[in-house]
């Protein structure tokens, strides 16, 4: 059982990463709050891209904890991570293009009806559960039936993170959410990431847009050279700060 | 009014659901006695090079894998018969039903290997099987090396019942591939096909897809085999385990429309009747062959399903435009 004192979803302690002669991660330390969206920013090789790979099961780290929820875990798989209620809406947005948006919805996790081991796909039933996935976060909600391929960049990136959040999951991990929009673009995938805070998901976001970090995280980490050198409350920085905590003219 | 059919129609482009499977079965299957025997053997060719061409559309079509080792399952479902008949004087329906499940553990055995391949590497490696396949059962004095392999007396079934036989095998072939692309399976093999690393990454696990897909196209083309050793009455290597099996199927799904569930069946009549009328001409057949193919791949490569559908989008949304 959780204590009301754990107010932490996610800790993570002392995790170390080489691979080989490289050490990305020498020990690097995380916390998320219940409820709210976390920032992880860092110059580039600082080691963000691997923490982050450790928590959603694609890497597994040398040594070091991860604690969800008060309980210890590893994840041998991304299946397993997801699984746990761990979510990451990638980079490269992880869509089928020539699939529609409900197809992708659902792809791995189809819903099904029948009788026995004969199963066809419920598609009816994952349509309407789709739109209204879709439509409680995105206020530009493409028709489920459209193919991706004929979305905007905004709505793909709309489409992957309410498919993230679609499970039921405790955590929501998007690695630059926003880096290949526009200004309006951006914008409506912010509404969207503040809508899903809203609904109680922890986010985990990783960004270079400082301003995007003050105006939507509560809370800050830096990372710099495999290590996580310093965390800030959003209210109480400022992009100036955190541009000095990142190149190290500040110390933590 | 006119929209709203045109609507309808755009919608229902893939008329191959389980409703025209069973009408258009039951038909023909009861239409079978009216038919002289000359047109029940054209008919069985046809159908069984329907049965061919859907098979491979699964591997080739919806999962997009370029198979040429089609030919191991003619050879070996009707190998299969022919032997299984003879040695163990097995009922002609069980013999090749066993067949076909002998076709489709080789399936599972080939696609296993295979599956660590893509693209045009897996084409080759297809095809090596094939040809080890066919430089195997050349030499193998069990199914007598390259000579002709008769098929036993109990074989011998006249024009009507083989036409059954292979009506009865184009209707299961069209039920289970509709059910099998309807499944949360043919969505993933889809999905595979077009973005294995983003489906990877939400986990459809490659291989645990494919293999049933293999064995299910290994199933209903080693069928397919057995009807066709019914219908040769004689068997040889050449005649068998010939790549021109998995060059058939190819053709005739790139020209109908790859990965569709009607390319196979408007391919496989382009290509029939194309066939039978050319043959006159000799070694120009091939030709006019090749040309219809050029063609498809230069003016429509989405085949003539993909032009169809897309013709009916053109219209469709150019009413839209016109009511607006």
């Amino acid at each position: 059982m959780t204590t009301p004192s754990n107010d932490y979803i996610l800790t993570a302690t002392d995790i170390v990463k080489t691979f080989g002669g490289v050490n990305a991660l020498r020990g690097a330390n995380l916390t998320m709050r219940r409820g709210e969206i976390t920032a992880l920013i860092g110059d580039n090789g600082a080691g963000k891209s691997t923490l982050v790979r450790c928590l959603s099961g694609i890497h597994q780290p040398d040594s070091g904890t991860i604690t969800l929820d008060g309980q210890v875990v590893t994840f041998s798989t991304p299946l397993a991570a997801r699984e746990a209620g761990i979510e990451t809406v990638h980079q490269n947005l992880a869509l089928v293009e020539d699939l529609t948006v409900w197809q992708n919805f659902f792809l791995g996790r189809e819903k099904t009806r029948g009788f026995g081991p004969i199963r066809w796909l419920d598609s009816r039933r994952m349509k309407r559960e789709s739109a209204v996935l879709l439509a409680d976060l995105a206020v530009n909600a493409p028709p489920v039936t459209n193919r991706v391929r004929r979305l905007s960049g905004g709505q793909r990136q709309a489409v992957s993170i309410a498919r993230a959040a679609g499970w039921g999951s405790k955590i929501v991990i998007m690695d630059e959410p926003t880096a290949a929009l526009g200004v309006q673009e951006t914008a409506r995938v912010e509404a969207v990431i503040t809508r899903l805070k809203e609904q109680g998901v922890a986010i985990l976001l990783i960004s270079h847009n400082f301003d995007q970090v003050l105006r939507l995280a509560d809370h800050v980490w830096v990372m710099r050279g495999g290590l996580a050198v310093a965390e800030r409350r959003t209210a109480h920085t400022s992009g100036d700060e955190l541009v000095s905590l990142i190149t190290g003219a500040l110390a933590s | 009014m006119i929209r709203q059919i045109f609507g309808f129609i755009a919608k229902f482009r893939d008329p191959f659901t389980y409703g025209t499977a069973v009408v258009v079965a039951a038909v023909l299957y009861l239409t079978a006695s009216s038919l002289d025997r000359g047109q029940q053997n054209d008919l069985t060719s046809l159908f069984l090079l329907m049965t061919l061409a859907l098979a491979w559309n699964l591997v080739g079509g919806y999962g997009g894998q370029f198979s040429l080792g089609h030919s191991i399952f003619v050879g070996v479902g009707s190998y299969a018969t022919a032997v299984i008949l003879t040695l163990l004087g097995w009922p002609l329906i069980p013999t090749m039903i066993i067949a076909a499940v002998m076709s489709a553990l080789i399936g599972l055995l080939l696609a296993y290997p295979l599956l660590r391949l893509r693209g045009p590497y897996l084409a080759v490696g297809s095809l090596g099987m094939a040809v080890a396949a066919y430089g195997w059962m050349i030499n193998w004095d069990f199914t007598k090396a390259s000579q002709a392999y008769a098929m036993p007396k109990e074989a011998q079934v006249d024009f009507a019942t083989m036409y059954q036989f292979a009506t009865v095998l184009l209707l299961i072939a069209i039920v289970s591939i509709v059910a099998l692309v309807r499944s949360p399976l043919g969505l993933r093999l889809v999905a595979l096909r077009d973005n294995e690393l983003g489906a990877a990454s939400i986990g459809v696990k490659r291989v645990r897809t494919l293999l049933p897909v293999w064995a299910l196209s290994g199933l209903l083309t080693g069928a397919m085999g057995a009807v066709y050793a019914v219908q040769q009455g004689t068997l040889t290597v050449d005649g068998t385990f010939n790549i021109q099996f998995s060059l058939d199927a190819a053709i005739i799904c790139v020209i109908g429309g790859l990965g569709t569930l009607s390319g196979p069946f408007i391919g496989a009549i382009i290509i029939y009747f194309l066939r039978k009328y050319s043959a006159e001409y000799q070694n120009y057949a091939l030709l006019i062959e090749a040309v219809v193919l050029v063609i498809v791949v230069r003016f429509f490569p989405a085949g003539i399903v993909g032009l169809i559908s897309k013709g009916f989008r053109a219209i469709v949304h150019r009413r839209a435009a016109a009511q607006k």
